[in-house]
């Protein structure tokens, strides 16, 4: 195991362009970075490949930069967010805590080229923030008027962004929103009557967005489109057992010749079960439609190139056995 | 297995964190560890692992007055979980 916080590891995140780096949050105030060895763990790891120190109280949420190698960005309790290049072990920018009113941050997801992140507030707003410059870009007040937690994910490469939380009647619901114009969400959509945070997870590949409630056993899937009525439901995975925790596995790490398009580990109280997806096909050959290109694990540019302005989608590769070590930029 | 897992419960103090993650290669859960535990074992072989791998039945319910003292992740390799889970084909 991973051993090396003095407080509880409160949010950790796998590096995406490589599958042996995982950075960790705690409440001791530090985030690090943990190199695990080829093969996997043989023994405990206690010494970080890098310790970064900079929030004044816990450290809550962690996501690394979708496209450019090394930027990791930390959500504190001290409500501030910090962009850091790993790779010096330094802080590239801090977005003060009065930018959020100080109040608790709640969730902070990047769009698709890492240009901006979103992060939720417990003052009920969303907010879209430059990441270069640590500016607001927009603000959506009462985002949800509900009062729990709201959860973000962008929607790949359509320019939107899903908000999940609760209405003033605690029904849970999403909200998709067009980041250029957030005066009215494009879609509102009322999930069900349940006390569990939904966790959003979205597949840019197949456009289908998977809810699955934090404390019921469901997860719902949607199809999401870019011109009304924005989302179609699908179907559901119904089960008793409550999920403690929902994880995404990369459509890397899917098993492509069956036909299985998507995979969710879910942590219950004592088990972590995979629900995998399948399309039902007899043919053993690669199903183009299924899979089109999806993320490599290649950064599209270094920090340098980001940190100077440019922006860039995720590098492509085909998840055809046949066309293995193929990437498109 | 068990005596692996016992004492442990999920890491959060909000309840809001995600305590899982996954990428293709390994997936890791976010624990906390009382102080009174001893050290946990290390997982040698990672093949070992099974569907029910947090098998103490109290994962979840440590008494409130138990001090956290050090969080920790558990780390597997995903691969294991898929080949040795049959039940959701």
């Amino acid at each position: 195991m991973i051993n090396g916080h003095t407080g509880a590891v409160l949010d950790f995140d796998f590096n995406p362009f490589n599958d042996n780096i995982i950075a960790s949050g705690s409440e001791d105030m530090t985030v690090k970075v943990w190199a695990i060895p080829e093969g996997g763990l043989t023994a405990n790891i206690e010494t970080p490949i890098v310790d970064l120190h900079g929030h004044s109280r816990k450290v809550t949420h962690l996501r690394f930069h979708p496209t450019a190698d090394n930027v990791l960005a930390s959500v504190g309790g001290d409500n501030t967010v910090k962009l850091w290049d790993i790779a010096a072990g330094r802080e590239i920018n801090s977005l003060d805590a009065q930018i959020h009113d100080h109040q608790l941050i709640q969730d902070c997801v990047w769009d698709y080229t890492g240009a901006n992140y979103a992060t939720s507030c417990k003052d009920k707003s969303v907010r879209i923030v430059d990441a270069r410059s640590g500016t607001v870009a927009d603000c959506i007040a009462n985002a949800h008027e509900g009062s729990k937690s709201v959860k973000l994910t962008y929607l790949g490469n359509l320019n939107q962004l899903l908000s999940v939380g609760f209405t003033r009647q605690s029904m849970r619901q999403f909200k998709i929103w067009d980041p250029r114009n957030t005066s009215k969400a494009l879609k509102s959509l009322d999930v069900d009557q349940a006390a569990g945070v939904i966790m959003p997870f979205y597949d840019p590949d197949t456009q289908l967005l998977y809810l699955a409630g934090k404390g019921d056993g469901n997860v719902r899937f949607y199809e999401i489109v870019n011109t009304e009525p924005f989302v179609y439901p699908v179907s559901d995975h119904r089960s008793s057992v409550s999920a403690k925790g929902m994880a995404w596995v990369p459509k890397r790490g899917l098993n492509i010749m069956a036909n299985e398009t998507a995979r969710l580990l879910k942590l219950t109280t004592n088990a972590v079960e995979p629900l995998q997806f399948f399309v039902p096909r007899k043919s053993e050959s690669f199903q183009e439609d299924l899979y089109p290109d999806t993320a490599a694990k290649i950064p599209a540019m270094s920090l340098d190139e980001w940190m100077s302005g440019t922006n860039k989608g995720p590098v492509l590769m085909s998840l055809n056995p046949a066309c293995a070590g193929t990437h498109f930029a | 297995m068990d005596s692996t897992f016992q004492n442990l419960r999920l890491s959060t103090t909000t309840g809001e964190q995600n305590y899982i993650k996954a990428n293709p290669l390994y997936f890791a859960v976010g624990t906390q560890v009382c102080w009174f535990t001893s050290l946990i074992r290390i997982f040698k072989n990672h093949l070992l692992f099974t569907h029910f791998f947090i098998h103490s039945s109290n994962a979840l319910a440590v008494n409130a007055s138990q001090r956290v003292v050090e969080g920790r992740l558990l780390l597997f390799l995903s691969t294991s979980l898929v080949e040795l889970n049959p039940r959701h084909p």
